[in-house]
């Protein structure tokens, strides 16, 4: 990471008092920090397959985990800061996975054979599945929000089972059951193939 | 029926199997026929969903077969790989304590089976790395055994492009690339300090962080992933090292096999520096053999950096800045910083330093990181660099040796150097201080009548400022720089508002200036800037910043003060204010010349001297002229350049102005010395000395004087040493830094020893002792208690002698340097035999003889020489000495000094005279004795007078060396 990049990042301090306004029912700060967060995702995970590591998996939890510990300074860890960002940051990691197939997506219809800048994730699956998903998703959500947000935070932040319900302020037992079920859900949304 | 109701009931069903489950979806059914539908969907899709969402969406987007990934190992959570080398694979992990929580880099390693001895050795090393704590370098948090049983290490998780990179991504010029190498130098040195090398320094260990400050990763790894690697016990292991390392920076000792040490590190860094200034490796394999690289390693010799850029450059596989290359500003070129003018610049002394870290045999290199650092301190200083001049200049930098070991040093040329530094800013601080910005009339003549009235006037009129200032801008003109900061001072007690304000802010800066003082320079500028634009006088504040942007010139980098004269330019043509544009560009040319940029400093120049011409300004004429000459003898046309100082002398002495014409001497010198024509850049020198203690530069001054004792001293011109000296103490004094003192103590010690007058030069030793001990620096205070050492022996105080001695070589042994030692140390092997030990002197003499073999060091070989003698003698062994003593006089007439010469003499009649060969010895001391007492070297005439008085009867034991 060239230090410019670095630079360029919000100013220490800046995400902690977002997330302390953003507890404190401020809305606008969420939107302020989707912004941050989003920024450093996108930067992390294009750092990362730019550095050409074959034979290796992407932990989702790891990215989002890296971007915690860069964007919130570690002098004093408050757990609730944590956990909302950790929530926050599974919204993110949709957003910029759902970006990048959808760009992907869009290279593949182009017939002049769009390129893309930053290196794509690599050509092995279908955007198309992940954008399916994607759209699944909002469905649940309209439906069932708070099902779409632990999907959200296990499949794309890659959290526990625990993370979650301390993030959602629920037991672990229910944050299970939501999970089986919205999986099925998804399974027989996807199924249907709107 | 609402969605939490479906939801339960899919849980409790999902918990019920077979007739159970179907009741509940009957019973439910019933109910609601719609929402037991749609339960049995979702139970029947739950049923084949167990793998959705089961693999990581990243999954579907990574080529690859996915490697797992260790989600743990010891305390740390991995977060992803960053890294994978020969010695294993980084991860990017997160450290989670109480309270915090913070990333960090984990090297797993690929060791091999480790034996208990060896993971003794490893835990130890472990223990050992933690302790390392310097901002330069990476910390070293923990090691251990992660749960499948290898080894990993957590280091602090460092951001950042390596050296390289950075330098390329900023443009770096080069002193700015040779002051962020000094801080990886400094790490290394604490590194070292601590007995932990490296082994592995390349640039891609050297992350410069968003602070712009380096960071040194890896410290002292490589010895934990071959823990046997580097012990020369066991070659067949080492050999496998290498396969860690980076051949193209590892040392040929290290290809080798042979052991590591402090050496090897000072050869990479060497390697380091020459492609952070070159832009290219000193050795490339152009088939990309690794083997034929490290042939290259073991037998070629490098050709110099300079030589390299220059080729680097003209190579057509090197990009160049444009298709034109004329105006193409070659900084573009991908690695040589500046390329064209590097080539220029790099030239002489950053080749010898270079070559000196790249030698095949490690005892040839810098001893120690530190004095590698110091000859690169001194290049950016201006001052004659180690490397180059070997070591005649090593002797020169400790100012005087002791006069037995004294070697003609060509003291003119490296004495040259160091005036040499201040001339690019040394020149004209002074605008027209008191007048207004309408075109100047022609300035008076500041002859000596003119200064007299001034300062008359100023004096019976205490009240008028205008006066005072006057007489300021008048002495400055005439480069009176010390009259000119006392007339500020007079100023300055005038009372109420008459003392102040940003005139006479100006006059104190512009004084400052000519008195090398730059920090008072820049901050009186600061405060006549502000007063000025208060005030709503532009001009003065644009002159004011002119006086600021040359004291930045030396107190921050030349690119600061280019950029701040860039703006001044601009503003200057927009009011029409020609001194300040004239001078803006004058000082940008400067900049751009210390910024290794000649051809914008040519530009500048031809664009700057035409209108200080117009203008006549001629100060801003001269200083001008001085730096056209000085680049013009930096690329190689010494001729060129002298023609042109003709010009500006004969300016400078149609003016009066002393400052100016010092300036140029000093550039005259330097050209005469550039061009082989020493005798007459000596006589220049002389010249030039005179005019620098009219312009009142002291630290310039000090210098000059110390050398020309010392050079004096050693061709016994006594007078002439001891009136340099005279004139250097009080200097030394009033600057008042303990090495400014120390080096005067030292330099009049050495007089006073060698007139033989004994007490006064052990007074001078051990107060430069004392003062050395107040300087703290190692290297300074073991070079004074060596003096003291040898001159306690040479009266035969011996323990006096053994305990100077003792701590003189173990501070140069701290620092690394062994040369030092070899001097120091010849004095307790005399020590020893005068305490009856005989087997330990033997054996001691017989290391040192060695080790000055070795070190190629004259001086080295000359003071162990003079041991064994002093020791054949103290053990009665007469005609082994009066051999020893013969061939010391014949080294010493190699020296072309005659007190070295006559003093040796003097100690070969007194071997003589012991040994029973009276006649020789009378008829030394007859022909030596009239020569002594005509130059007044007194332990001569002593010695002399000695063998003539008791010729035929036997002589007392003197053992004098």
């Amino acid at each position: 990471m060239s230090p410019r990049e670095v630079e360029s990042g919000p100013p220490p301090g800046e995400v902690t008092r977002l997330l302390h306004a953003w507890r404190g029912g401020g809305e606008a700060a969420r939107e302020r920090l989707i912004e941050h967060v989003y920024a450093e995702l996108k930067k992390i995970a294009g750092a990362h397959l730019r550095g050409e590591r074959r034979g290796q998996t992407l932990e989702a939890t790891g990215l989002v985990h890296e971007a915690f510990l860069r964007l919130v300074p570690q002098t004093r860890v408050d757990w609730r800061d944590r956990a909302h960002f950790f929530g926050l940051a599974s919204t993110c990691m949709r957003r910029v996975l759902v970006d990048r197939a959808r760009a992907r997506a869009a290279a593949k219809r182009d017939p002049e054979g769009y390129v893309l800048t930053g290196a794509p994730f690599g050509a092995r699956s279908s955007p198309e599945e992940l954008l399916d998903l994607d759209r699944a998703l909002e469905r649940l959500a309209t439906e069932h929000p708070r099902l779409a947000q632990v999907v959200e935070m296990r499949f794309f932040a890659g959290l526990e089972v625990a993370e979650i319900a301390e993030c959602l302020a629920l037991s672990e037992r229910t944050v299970k059951r939501d999970w089986a079920f919205a999986r099925a859900w998804l399974l027989r949304e996807l199924e249907k193939g709107v | 029926m609402t969605g939490e109701s479906l939801r339960d009931l899919f849980a409790r069903a999902e918990e019920l199997e077979g007739v159970e489950r179907e009741e509940l979806l009957r019973a439910v059914g019933r109910r609601d026929p719609d929402l037991a539908r749609e339960l049995e969907e979702l139970l029947a899709a739950g049923a084949r969903a167990d793998s959705l969402l089961e693999r990581s969406p990243y999954d579907l987007e990574t080529i690859a077969d996915p490697v797992s990934l260790p989600v743990e190992i010891g305390p740390y959570r991995i977060l992803r790989e960053i890294g994978r080398g020969g010695m294993g694979t980084v991860y990017l992990a997160a450290q989670r304590g109480e309270g915090f929580e913070r990333l960090v880099a984990i090297k797993r390693l690929d060791r091999r089976g480790a034996s208990p001895t060896s993971e003794r050795r490893f835990r130890d090393e472990v223990k050992f790395l933690a302790a390392l704590e310097h901002p330069g370098i990476a910390r070293f948090l923990d090691g251990g055994r992660a749960a499948d049983g290898s080894a990993y290490l957590a280091l602090e998780y460092v951001e950042g492009s390596d050296l390289l990179a950075h330098a390329r991504q900023q443009r770096l010029s080069i002193d700015q690339r040779l002051r962020l190498f000094l801080e990886v130098l400094a790490a290394v040195e604490y590194a070292h300090a601590r007995k932990i090398v490296h082994r592995d320094l390349k640039p891609g260990n050297v992350l410069v962080g968003a602070d712009g400050r380096p960071k040194l990763l890896d410290f002292g790894i490589s010895k934990l992933i071959d823990p046997d690697a580097g012990d020369s016990s066991d070659a067949a292991t080492t050999r496998t090292e290498l396969r860690a390392l980076t051949p193209a920076y590892a040392s040929p000792e290290q290809i080798r096999g042979g052991p590591v040490t402090v050496a090897s590190d000072v050869y990479s860094l060497g390697v380091v520096l020459y492609e952070l200034l070159a832009g290219v490796r000193p050795f490339q394999s152009a088939s990309g053999d690794a083997r034929e690289l490290e042939r290259a390693v073991l037998e070629q010799e490098p050709e110099p950096p300079s030589t390299a850029a220059r080729r680097a450059l003209t190579e057509p596989s090197a990009p160049r800045g444009g298709p034109e290359g004329g105006v193409a500003n070659a900084s573009d070129a991908p690695d040589a910083p500046n390329a064209p003018n590097a080539a220029i610049r790099l030239g002489r002394d950053l080749d010898a330093i270079c070559l000196k870290a790249l030698r095949k045999e490690p005892r040839e290199r810098y001893a120690s990181v530190a004095l590698l650092a110091e000859d690169l301190r001194r290049l950016l200083a201006g001052l004659p660099v180690l490397a180059r001049r070997g070591g005649l200049t090593y002797r020169l930098l400790k100012l005087a040796r002791r006069h037995s070991v004294h070697v003609a040093v060509a003291a003119a040329a490296a004495l040259l150097a160091t005036l040499f530094v201040l001339l690019a800013v040394r020149t004209s601080g002074s605008g027209p201080v008191a007048r207004d910005a309408r075109p100047a009339p022609p300035r008076p003549r500041p002859t000596l009548s003119r200064i007299g009235e001034l300062s008359a006037r100023f004096a019976e009129n205490p009240g008028q400022p205008e006066i005072g200032l006057e007489l300021i801008a008048t002495l400055l003109a005439a480069g009176r720089g010390d009259d000119a900061m006392g007339a500020v001072v007079r100023l300055r007690q005038l009372p109420g508002e008459l003392g102040k304000g940003p005139r006479i802010d100006l006059a104190e800066a512009e004084a400052a200036l000519a008195v090398s003082e730059y920090q008072r320079a820049a901050s009186a500028a600061g405060m006549a800037r502000e007063g000025a634009l208060r005030t709503q006088d532009a001009t003065l504040a644009r002159r004011a910043q002119v006086a600021q942007a040359r004291a930045l010139l030396r107190l921050s980098t030349p690119e600061e003060a280019n950029r701040r004269m860039a703006e001044l330019f601009t503003a200057a043509e927009a009011a029409g204010d020609e001194w300040a544009a004239v001078a803006a560009l004058v000082v940008r040319a400067v900049a751009a010349r210390k910024g290794a940029q000649a051809e914008e400093a040519e530009r500048l120049v031809a664009e700057a001297l035409p209108r200080a011409r117009a203008l006549g300004e001629k100060r801003l004429e001269i200083e001008t002229l001085t730096l056209r000459s000085r680049l013009e003898g930096e690329s190689g046309a010494v001729d060129q350049g002298l023609a042109t100082l003709e010009v500006a002398l004969a300016l400078a002495r149609e003016e009066g102005d002393v400052a100016s014409e010092a300036s140029a001497l000093l550039m005259k010198m330097a050209l005469l010395n550039w061009g082989g024509d020493d005798e007459a850049a000596v006589e220049v020198g002389k010249l030039a000395v005179h005019r620098l203690r009219l312009s009142g530069d002291r630290e310039q001054l000090l210098t000059v004087l110390a050398n020309t004792a010392i050079q004096r001293t050693e061709r016994a011109q006594f007078a002439e040493a001891e009136a340099a000296i005279a004139e250097a103490e009080p200097i030394a004094r009033s600057l008042g830094s303990p090495r400014h003192r120390g080096a005067i103590l030292r330099t009049r010690g050495y007089l006073e020893e060698q007139r033989g007058d004994r007490p006064a030069a052990r007074a001078s030793y051990a107060a430069a002792v004392a003062v050395g001990r107040e300087a703290a620096v190692d290297s300074v205070l073991a070079i004074y208690l060596n003096d003291l050492a040898w001159l306690e022996l040479y009266d035969d105080n011996f323990d006096a002698a053994a305990i100077a001695a003792e701590e003189a070589v173990e501070l140069y042994r701290r620092g690394g340097d062994e040369r030092g030692a070899l001097e120091a140390e010849p004095v307790l092997a005399c020590v020893d035999a005068a305490r009856g030990r005989v087997a330990r002197a033997r054996k001691r003499l017989a290391a040192l003889t060695k080790g000055a073999d070795e070190s190629d060091s004259e001086s080295a070989r000359f003071v162990v020489l003079i041991a064994e003698a002093r020791v054949a003698e103290i053990f009665g062994e007469l005609p082994r000495a009066v051999v020893l003593r013969r061939r010391l006089v014949e080294i010493a007439v190699g020296f072309e000094l005659p007190g070295l010469v006559m003093n040796q003499r003097s100690q070969l009649a007194l071997a003589l005279d012991r040994a029973g060969e009276r006649s020789e010895a009378t008829a030394i001391a007859k022909e030596l004795l009239p020569q002594a007492e005509r130059l007044g070297l007194g332990d001569v005439i002593r010695e002399c007078r000695e063998i003539l008085d008791h010729a035929g009867t036997l002589p007392a034991p003197r053992t004098a060396l």
